[in-house]
């Protein structure tokens, strides 16, 4: 009994021991992940910055997609119902593509750069990190205030239109005093966010703020957002717009936009195929793809005294709408327009012109939310959807939260 | 990393006690005797294989095909010998022997339907015998079975052979891997797959794919040969698995394999041929299509060209190609068994060839192990073992692929057939036919060495040690090459090659002590201690090409472009366990066990778990008072116990991932937000009551097993759904919620006729299960998690995935139109509530056996989503194009109402009638195509013929047999898809979606086996 109770006590010693001494060993490195609390918010704020940048450059292909499809710009090549009901303007919440492919996406640029506006970061009126943050975050806010019926970001409230653009207008605020701040590359920032601000007040129906902003972006301006090809990060840093043409075969050029213009190349070629082969005898017309972005490492135009040019001859009236017509038809090499000259037909060139300039740039669906009647090209509520088997076309104006957002948001 | 080995300074010590523990052994044979004869059965006379005879526990030996045995090396004196078969009841035979005798002991054994006297390894600690147990432990003879089945994978033998495991095949693809389900699904968002162990090692599971297949998945448990395996046995829940730790809740598999004859003094082979021929089992449906004015017009469209307009045409791309062929299997198996005096091995060598149905659909095992045992000291016992092999298998692009076989064929389009063949002609890709199809590689191969060391020493009458040590080391390399062609510049048609390197290393380490004392004469007791250390080290490396010049020239480095990436993972966990065990009179029996466990998974802050068990056991009719005449045998048992499930590693951290950016054309490193984390993340707490009876009725030739199990997972680790609008890339883990498994489980076991000439055996088996939601956490606690998934469910109230949809509340045929309800409304369950098996045996004038199983699963729903996707987003079915083929209902019910500019469905807000209306899809309403898997299957029929030993004796064989079988002969199912039995993506852990998923096949097999 007694070398019992021994071989017991010895057990249980040993037992204690291995309980200190475990946690040591249970602790195991995940090289794999980066641990949060490993970041330093000062010292990396550069990165985290700059990967909010490229967060909201990969979300921007996927919004300037799938609203081609919305308003017409391209026709959905593929078979995928989910990307069809953009085609069809029947946009479900339970669209599983809508979740991934274009709500995730920009609600992951706007939490992103929201990770560097949290920090506290040294000589903040000068910073270029939340200069860029700001700038990402406020275009985020954009184009979530012209696709989306409503908004939220970070789980936070509905948001209205007007507040989404009330949240743009601030946030290109602040881009453009912290860009101007801190010079050097804030200052390209700090244009960009001019652009924006115009844009946003444009779409908020602030037209006096609109041209204000408009007129201060300087002559020549372009802001790109710069793509590569890469193979193992094509999901992440290349052409979007490519990547739909030769990884999927997922758009086609609408009828409506192939014409001789230059500004919307496109060319009907065998060495791309649609993914929905039927598309040509569905479509009556051969498959075409678009060649504005011809490979992987097109640079996508954000922002331009160009765009602010449209901004400002939209906000000031028809008169300043033909000037812009005329001389955007020149520099395209096409004839003078010699339509009617009423404000609504000249809107709709306005419109049209403004089309082939921007095409596949993701703002027509901004566009189309401020004058539904003056765009053309849009799929029309009720007609037969060019495609057998689909239901006819639906008449949404926007886009609803994926049904991931409305279940797990506690806030809506 | 440092690639340090966590149990490496444990060693030497080791070493250095094993060397002293060997050292007195030399004088062993020098006071000992021998014991042989031969094991006959008492009903029919035939000698019994594989029949333990053993002394003192330690000191085994095993009979051969001819029944003899042979134990060396016992010590003379009065010995008792102990002997046990599954299926038969055991004996103790009490002998006296002299030094230097050589004994002849021959033994005939009586069938039994029922034996409590059985070992039972898995799970148990201290007194190892069944009637001790008070949880079930069940166990597969898979040495008898594959005498009469035709087994050529660890699935097939844990296919409806015991009930409470369910077993689901995910295709007819040879290869490919199935689903295992014990007790129902206890995890929403960990694996339900059970733990697996072999001899004491715990080994890797699953299979995965590095790359797209599609659906299907490669199997690990192919790598184990079926013909190395003595018995499997299955631990289904955490009231028998507590010893098994923390990650136990979904049950154990333990595989033991077979052992060296001790004191045999025989060198016994086998050899085994096996050849089957697959049949694919189902008949391709036809596409269908109307011809437009632009085909007719066409004179290369083969079909359309000069017919009328809107004619109805057809095409069968996969049966005009002729894509199937007869696939086959050919298998060689060859086992050494022998042993001397004090030790024992076994040796195999084993290859298997197969060919499925589809051109590059194939499986090769090349294989061997070498188990030895010996016994240095009467009080010792070594073994080791190494199991080795390499497998290959190559899987078909097919499911969820449009380069699959059949996505590619059943989405074809009869109106793009052409005259000069060229286009899409009739397929659904552009110039993929069967040629290109067939040129598509998807590949593993596996190499495996799965090791083990065991040393059990009782250095006194009371005190047993067990060590354990062992390994798995795994290696795969997988592929996936998608050949240069002329098909376009799609990524896939310039060439791509996808290359991985996945290393496994698991190591456990396992101690169990154990002390026997008898507190008074009537009342023993056992007490068990011990720990186990577990280790897994997962590292891989990938690498894709794209852009080849030549196909043949088809490495990453010689691609235009290429890239590659590492993963990594370390885990570790310890458990500490002890058990008391009381046993009175050797008939009531009461456990009260308790394991502390840790891991690398929790968050910082979680402490360690406490896993206790209780159970009670009570042989009543071993009581003097049972004489209850029929009832010969009666066993009472009850058991509580309490495992779980341990997430992987680092789960608990706040995480971002490398994600890049650009700096003009530069790639920078970045970080995007990935995973919130939870500093407080637990284990998922697993508990378990079972209770139940053993009884054998008629002199124990029907045996009767009934179990109640409830299983209840609290603390369910859930991913739980974050709004996307926070920009984490993945849902954190949260221990919210519950799951509660419960049914009942019987087995019955039969011997209704058992004589010299015929014998008959029957074994059914059944079981039901209620798996429920039944917590999601509460909003007074602020940590309700809403309902989520859209048509696999988890919601309160219902089975975890319930198969959920807008139901149709009715239909208007003169309107067209469809009412459904507002919401998702529950349809049908994803888990079969009720599984059932029935297998006979007979035996005729010892020489002829037939056997015959039959097996059930109902109560569940499979998603026809073939169908759904052919009639209703790319309309290839004449379902949906021959309108007189559906009624008008049923073409209401699947399509909703085809009036332009009508919704197809319509629902009332709040299901009130004049509400405003909702319009909804065919995306909404899939009552049509949610389809019951209820089945009957005769999953296997063969027949043996045992030559003679005469007529062995030609052939210079101690025994030889002859089996004709097949499998999936018959399905007998309302289902409307090819085969209920199928999951289109094999990862799933709980769908039941069929989607262009290649049914299983028909096999025909024959096989030889020859004894020397």
């Amino acid at each position: 009994m007694r070398n019992l109770k021994r071989l017991v006590s010895t057990v249980a010693a040993a037992g204690a021991l291995s309980l200190v001494g475990c946690d040591r060993w249970l602790t195991v490195p995940d090289p794999t992940v980066i641990d949060a609390d490993v970041l330093d918010p000062v010292a990396d704020a550069p990165t985290l910055a700059l990967s909010a940048q490229q967060n909201f450059a990969s979300a921007y292909g996927h919004l300037i997609v799938y609203s081609s499809w919305f308003v017409g710009e391209t026709d959905v090549s593929e078979t995928f119902p989910t990307r069809n009901e953009y085609g069809r303007r029947s946009v479900a919440i339970q669209n599983g593509s809508h979740d991934a492919d274009v709500w995730f996406p920009l609600s992951q640029a706007a939490s992103s750069a929201y990770l560097v506006l949290d920090a506290v970061l040294p000589t903040p009126a000068a910073n270029i990190n939340y200069a860029r943050a700001n700038l990402f975050l406020a275009f985020s806010y954009v184009l979530m205030a012209e696709q989306f019926c409503s908004g939220t970001v970070r789980a936070g409230p509905e948001l209205t239109t007007a507040a989404m653009l009330d949240s743009a207008v601030a946030h290109f605020g602040l881009a453009i005093s912290r860009g101007t701040g801190a010079a050097g590359p804030g200052l390209a920032l700090a244009d960009a966010a001019r652009v924006g601000l115009a844009r946003a007040e444009l779409q908020a129906g602030r037209l006096p703020q609109a041209i204000a902003a408009a007129n201060s972006v300087p002559a020549g301006f372009n802001f790109n957002l710069t793509f590569t090809d890469d193979l193992a990060q094509r999901f992440r840093l290349a052409n979007r717009m490519w990547f739909y043409v030769r990884d999927r075969g997922s758009i086609a050029v609408a009828p409506i936009w192939r014409t001789s213009d230059p500004r919307v190349p496109w060319l009907v070629t065998t060495a791309f195929a649609p993914q929905d082969a039927a598309y040509a005898s569905d479509r009556g017309i051969p498959y075409a793809i678009q060649q504005k972005y011809p490979d992987y490492s097109s640079p996508v135009r954000l922002a331009s005294k160009l765009e602010a040019d449209y901004i400002v001859a939209e906000a000031t009236g028809t008169a300043a709408q033909l000037t812009l017509i005329g001389a955007r038809r020149i520099a395209a090499g096409r004839p003078a327009y010699t339509g009617p000259t009423d404000a609504n037909s000249v809107l709709t060139e306005f419109f049209t012109q403004k089309g082939f300039d921007f095409y596949l740039e993701g703002k027509r669906m901004g566009d189309f939310r401020r004058y539904p009647n003056n765009i053309i090209g849009v799929p029309v509520p009720g007609s037969t959807y060019w495609k057998p088997g689909f239901a006819p076309v639906g008449s949404d104006t926007c886009y609803p939260f994926p049904i991931r957002e409305i279940d797990n948001n506690p806030n809506l | 990393m440092r690639r340090d080995w966590a149990f490496a300074g444990l060693l030497r010590p080791l070493a250095l006690a094993i060397a002293m523990l060997l050292a007195p052994g030399l004088t062993f044979a020098q006071t000992t005797a021998t014991v042989q004869g031969t094991v006959t059965d008492a009903g029919t006379g035939a000698p019994v294989a594989e029949v333990s005879v053993s002394i003192s526990g330690l000191l085994q030996a095993t009979t051969d095909a001819l029944g003899r045995y042979r134990l060396a090396g016992v010590q003379a004196g009065d010995v008792s010998l102990r002997v046990r078969r599954l299926g038969y009841r055991g004996q103790s035979i009490a002998v006296t022997l002299s030094v230097g005798q050589v004994l002849t002991r021959d033994i005939q054994i009586a069938s039994s339907a029922i034996s409590l006297d059985e070992v039972v390894i898995t799970g148990t600690a201290g007194d190892e015998r069944r009637k001790a147990q008070a949880a079930t432990v069940a166990d597969i003879a898979v040495s008898n079975l594959m005498e009469v089945a035709p087994i050529r994978s660890v699935q097939q033998i844990l296919q409806s052979r015991v009930a409470g495991v369910s077993m689901l095949s995910a295709s007819g693809t040879s290869g490919s891997s199935n689903q295992i389900r014990v007790r129902g699904v206890s995890s929403i968002s960990l694996s339900n797959e059970p733990l697996l162990y072999v001899d004491g090692v715990r080994v890797a599971t699953g299979g995965g794919t590095a790359f797209f297949t599609g659906g299907q998945a490669y199997e690990r448990l192919h790598d184990i040969d079926p013909d190395d395996i003595e018995s499997i046995e299955l631990v289904k829940g955490p009231a028998a698995a507590t010893l098994y730790g923390a990650d136990a809740s979904t049950g154990v598999i333990q595989i033991i394999t077979k052992r060296g004859r001790v004191g045999s003094s025989q060198f016994v082979q086998n050899l085994s041929l096996d050849y089957n021929t697959i049949e694919r089992n189902f008949e391709p449906v036809t596409n269908y299509a109307r011809c437009t004015a632009a085909h007719v017009a066409a004179a290369n469209n083969l079909l359309c060209f000069g017919k009328p307009v809107n004619t109805l045409v057809s095409d069968n791309p996969l049966l005009r190609d002729g894509a199937f062929r007869s696939g086959n299997t050919l298998g060689f198996g060859w086992t050494g068994r022998g042993g001397g005096t004090n030790y024992g091995y076994y040796t195999s060598l084993n290859r298997e060839e197969e060919d499925g149905v589809l051109p590059n659909n194939a499986f090769e095992r090349s294989g061997g192990r070498v188990n030895f045992n010996w016994l240095p000291r009467p009080n010792l016992t070594l073994d080791a073992s190494i199991g080795m092999n390499r497998t290959r298998t190559d899987l078909p692009d097919n499911d969820n692929n449009i380069f699959g076989w059949l996505g590619n064929s059943h989405l074809g389009l009869p109106t793009t057939r052409t005259v000069d063949s060229t286009g899409q002609n009739g397929w659904f890709g552009t110039q993929r036919d069967v040629a290109a199809m067939k040129l598509i590689e998807n590949q593993r191969q596996t190499h495996r060495n799965i090791n083990t060391i065991t040393a059990n020493w009782s250095p006194l009458s009371w005190f047993s040690n067990r060590f354990i040590a062992g390994a798995d080391w795994l290696r795969e390399e997988d592929r996936k090459f998608l050949p240069k062609n002329a098909r376009g510049s799609y990524s896939i048609n310039v060439g791509q090659i996808n290359e991985s390197r996945r290393g496994i290393e698991r190591y456990t380490l396992d101690y169990l002590g154990n002390m026997r004392h008898n507190l008074r004469p009537n009342l023993a007791s056992n007490f068990s201690f011990g720990t186990q250390l577990l280790q897994t080290r997962v590292e891989n490396v990938f690498a894709t090409g794209e852009g080849l010049t030549v196909n043949s020239n088809n490495v990453v480095t010689a691609a235009s472009l290429r890239s590659g990436g590492q993963g990594v993972a370390l885990e570790r966990s310890i458990g500490l366990i002890s058990q008391l065990q009381l046993g009175l009179n050797d008939r009531l029996f009461a456990q009260f066990g308790a394991r502390f466990d840790n891991a690398s998974s929790f968050g910082s802050e979680a402490t360690w778990v406490f896993l206790p068990k209780l159970g009670v056991t009570w042989t009543a009719s071993e009581e003097p008072f049972w004489k209850f005449g029929a009832v010969n045998t009666m066993r009472l048992r009850a058991a509580w116990g309490t495992t779980g499930r341990i997430p992987g590693a680092g789960s608990s951290l706040t995480t971002l991932a490398s994600a890049p950016y650009l700096e003009g054309a530069i790639i920078r490193p970045g970080a995007v937000p990935q995973n919130p984390g939870n500093k407080s993340l637990k284990f998922e707490r697993g508990q378990e009551v079972e209770a139940g009876f053993d009884a054998g009725f008629l002199d124990d030739r029907i045996g009767l097993e009934v179990t109640y199990f409830n299983k209840v997972s609290k603390d369910l680790i859930l991913a739980r759904p974050l709004a996307p609008s926070l920009g984490f890339t993945q849902n954190p883990f949260v221990n919210i919620g519950e799951v509660v498994n419960n049914g009942l489980e019987f087995t019955v076991t039969a011997m209704p006729v058992n004589t010299q000439n015929v014998s008959w055996d029957v074994r059914v088996g059944g079981s039901t299960l209620h798996n429920e939601v039944t917590d999601m956490g509460d909003s007074t606690r602020g940590n309700l998690i809403a309902p989520f998934g859209t048509l696999n469910r988890i919601e309160e109230g219902l089975q975890v995935g319930a198969w959920v949809t807008n139901r149709i509340l009715s239909i208007d045929e003169a309107t067209g139109v469809v009412t459904v309800t507002a919401d998702r409304k529950f349809i049908g369950n994803t888990l079969p509530t009720f599984e059932a098996f029935f297998a006979n045996t007979v035996t005729l004038f010892r020489n002829f056996r037939f056997y015959a199983s039959l097996d059930t699963k109902r109560g569940h729903l499979v998603r026809n989503f073939t169908d759904f996707f052919r009639e209703t987003q790319l309309v290839r079915s004449n379902n949906r194009l021959d309108t007189l083929k559906l009624s008008r209902r049923e073409r209401l019910r699947r399509y909703g109402n085809p009036t332009a500019g009508q919704p197809a469905f319509i629902a009332y807000r709040g299901d009130t009638v004049g509400n405003p209306t909702i319009a909804k899809t065919v995306n909404d309403v899939q009552e049509a195509y949610l389809q019951s898997g209820d089945f009957v299957k005769l999953r296997e029929l063969s027949a043996t013929y045992t030559l003679p030993p005469g007529l062995a004796s030609k052939m210079r064989a101690r025994a030889a047999s002859l089996t004709l079988a097949g499998q999936n002969l018959v399905t007998w199912t309302d289902y409307e898809g090819y085969d209920p039995e199928v999951v289109s993506n094999a990862g799933a852990a709980f769908n039941r979606d069929d989607f262009f998923t290649q049914p299983p096949t028909r096999r025909w097999v024959v096989r030889v086996n020859l004894t020397y």
